[in-house]
């Protein structure tokens, strides 16, 4: 008789520990307490300590690049806990839709906003609360049918890093062109020195590296903007516009200046040989100016713009910085509010870039200086050459990493130039077609 | 016994059976065949409500789609070779460290211990080791020894066998802790018995202990197949599918086009091509291992 209960029981009570596991979180309600629930904990009869709000605040850059804005949060918003969520460049927008798709997700996003995820309904409509404080040359790429659905931080661009000690002690000028450039690179690889670093490993380290000969030499002009408009759009092919600027690219390879070897090279490999003298230049932008810092606190470094083979004034790879939107699932939107509100002044837009030195902001009124680091750029800069094509190509914007690792294939040697824009316009095509 | 007597003996063993029955349909069942009706319709991040249904085109693409079967021959590799290689060295290791040796806890502690780290950790590990730059570890010792260096990672051709290279020396030691359990419980008697018939070393081995073995040999194999025909992390952490497409494998193209390009439905028809091909080479290996038993 015992034994017959005891079955039962045993059975009921595991299922009773199955389904508790499976029940609502209450100690996640009380940490998503908005500042309301604050208030009346504070009236109450028992007073208990001021509980602050979590505010869940994602980006893909590590804290180190945003710690001061951080600090401003705690100072400045004192009964709100911004908690900040590092996830890595290869994985957070995998990591974040996966998140949004579930209802859930970080309360303040920073990026991911394009027309999808805008459509799918994942963010909040800023439009109201803050567009008139922001340039619109900042904010055109958080926009979608005239709503703001991002706040854009420090632009960001690319150039070349370049060791100004190593040029001085061979003599080196400045390039200005393609050709001067491997003329450069020529005498570099003569005594011994690489003559740039770069992590190919990574396919948006590769793409971002033919972008800036592209931008030179086609993208750039008014035809190649007008065409990088109308490739967004699924009006025209990659293939026919850009093979000659790719084919172009591929001399880096004929020149020994990029090698098989480098694809198997990550980021921060490259930035150790740029650091410890055996490459002269590499190619990136202001966040790693910390890093280069800390690894070579005596090394000068100075920047040119990516170069074409026409010459000019070279052009930087880069746009409006990340744009940070409100989860419109957000349980705490009053304090992602408040968090936001404090970004929007110029004390929020100093803070975080005082450790992205470099870009400019686009809150209205609010200028920074720039750099010495960045003094080989600025002819670049006054001509306004700075661009980022994957921001026009909207919806296509992904089939930016198939051109990335088309070109690793181009350096592996198993793809020509023509192939991989081939296989980039399918992609497009693919998934403009799905947008419809 | 009359029928309530067999009832009631038959609704305890039902009762205690339902949780694990729930466990396995909420977690298993009820996913697969919600993937499996997604994979039929045009489900997507741009279409996440209004879905309809598209038949067979998800599946008619992927098969049309020579990455995707990049994606399967890479996973096939892997798995085969990772199996092999994981059990192959761990057979010998196990009976050595069965003997008595005197640092024989230490070595079994060292051989297992790479197996609890995180993948990733071993992949950022590897990726230092496997480094074509000057600082890269097994790359000095090459251009020492005076050879050119090896472009473990960065070379399409090598690329997914340094990557089985680093997966098997993380799971070499745990695949040897399951055959040293086996080999615990193989008597010695048996090994007497074959000295006194003066066999050899290889003869005890051969006659004794392999066959003896099975039990472990049939649990890491499928295991290990299993295991290699999911596997993502570690490519992930190594490559991350490049140089290009060279090293992608089933389940980082599901996550790349099912999750980073939003194709969900498209997602669901390779998860569930996936589901199957993991049941056949199951079965396949299950019934291989099984006539080997019976001969």
């Amino acid at each position: 008789m015992k034994r017959t209960w005891l079955i039962p029981t045993t059975a009921l009570l595991t299922l009773s520990i199955l389904f508790t596991g499976c029940s609502s979180n209450n100690s996640t309600a009380k940490e998503s307490a908005t500042p309301n629930d604050t208030k009346t904990t504070k009236e109450s009869k028992n007073p208990e300590p001021v509980k602050k709000v979590k505010v869940r605040l994602s980006y893909w850059n590590k804290e180190d690049s945003i710690k001061t804005l951080l600090q401003l949060f705690k100072d400045k918003l004192p009964d709100i806990d911004v908690e900040y969520q590092f996830i890595d460049n290869k994985t957070y927008v995998d990591v974040i839709k996966t998140q949004l798709a579930a209802g859930e997700g970080p309360d303040i996003i920073g990026g991911v906003i394009d027309a999808n995820t805008v459509k799918t309904g994942y963010f909040e409509d800023l439009t109201e609360r803050y567009a008139s404080k922001y340039y619109e040359t900042g904010t055109s790429t958080a926009t979608f049918d005239n709503k703001l659905y991002g706040l854009p931080q420090a632009s960001w661009f690319n150039g070349v890093y370049y060791n100004v000690d190593l040029f001085a002690k061979y003599d080196l000028k400045i390039p200005t062109t393609l050709d001067e450039y491997f003329q450069v690179a020529d005498v570099l690889k003569k005594n011994g020195i690489k003559p740039q670093a770069i992590g190919l490993k990574n396919p948006n380290v590769a793409g971002q590296s033919f972008l800036g000969l592209a931008l030179n030499d086609f993208i750039g002009t008014t035809e190649g903007k007008q065409w990088n408009d109308d490739f967004g759009k699924g009006n025209s092919k990659m293939v026919d516009a850009l093979e000659p600027a790719l084919t172009t690219w591929t001399e880096y390879l004929k020149h020994g200046v990029f090698t098989k070897d480098m694809l198997g090279l990550e980021e921060e490999q490259a930035i150790d040989e740029f650091t410890s003298g055996k490459a002269a230049m590499f190619q990136a932008g202001p966040w790693y100016m910390e890093t280069f810092k800390q690894k070579a606190p005596n090394m000068k470094i100075d920047m040119f713009p990516n170069l074409g083979t026409k010459g000019g004034p070279g052009w930087m790879v880069g746009g409006p910085g990340v744009s940070f939107g409100l989860n419109a699932k957000s349980k705490v939107k009053d304090a992602a509010y408040k968090v936001l509100d404090l970004l929007s002044t110029p004390e929020g837009q100093n803070a975080y870039w005082v450790d992205n030195k470099g870009g400019s902001s686009f809150l209205k009124g609010v200028t920074f200086e720039m750099p010495a680091e960045y003094n080989g750029a600025q002819e670049a800069f006054k001509a306004g050459n700075v661009m980022y094509p994957v921001n026009n190509w909207g919806v296509a914007g992904p089939a930016f990493l198939d051109l990335g690792k088309g070109i690793q294939e181009i350096i592996a040697g198993t793809k020509t130039p023509r192939q991989v824009l081939e296989a980039v316009d399918k992609k497009a095509v693919e998934l403009l077609e799905k947008s419809k | 016994m009359n029928k309530p007597n067999i009832f009631k003996r038959e609704i305890n063993y039902v009762l205690l059976l339902l949780p694990a029955l729930l466990i396995y349909c909420t977690f298993f069942i009820f996913p697969t065949i919600k993937t499996a009706l997604y994979s039929f319709t045009n489900w997507s991040d741009v279409h996440p409500v209004d879905v309809k249904f598209v038949g067979i085109d998800n599946y008619i693409a992927l098969f049309k789609d020579s990455l995707y079967m990049t994606g399967i021959k890479n996973t096939l590799i892997y798995a085969v070779l990772a199996m092999l290689g994981q059990n192959l060295l761990a057979i010998p290791l196990a009976v050595f460290l069965n003997k008595r040796l005197k640092t024989k806890n230490l070595l079994r502690a060292a051989f297992f211990l790479p197996a609890v780290f995180s993948v990733l950790v071993i992949g950022f590990l590897w990726n230092f080791m496997y480094s074509p730059s000057d600082f890269g570890l097994i790359n000095q010792l090459v251009v020492a020894l005076g050879f050119e260096r090896i472009n473990f990672l960065g070379d399409p051709h090598l690329a997914l066998y340094s990557v089985i290279i680093a997966s098997v020396w993380q799971w070499v030691g745990y695949t040897m802790v399951i055959y040293l359990a086996n080999l615990q419980s193989i008597s010695t008697d048996y090994y007497e018995a074959a000295r006194i018939d003066r066999a050899s070393g290889w003869q005890m081995f051969r006659y004794i202990t392999l066959p003896l073995l099975l039990p472990a040999i049939t649990f890491n194999t499928v295991m290990g197949m299993i295991n290699g025909m999911k596997v993502f992390d570690i490519v992930y952490a190594l490559t991350g599918g490049g140089p290009g497409y060279s090293t992608e494998t089933i389940v980082s193209l599901m996550i790349k086009k099912g999750l980073s390009e939003g194709f969900y439905s498209y997602g669901a028809a390779f998860g569930i091509v996936f589901v199957i091909l993991v049941g056949i080479i199951t079965f396949i290996h299950i019934s291989l291992i099984k006539m080997w038993e019976r001969r």
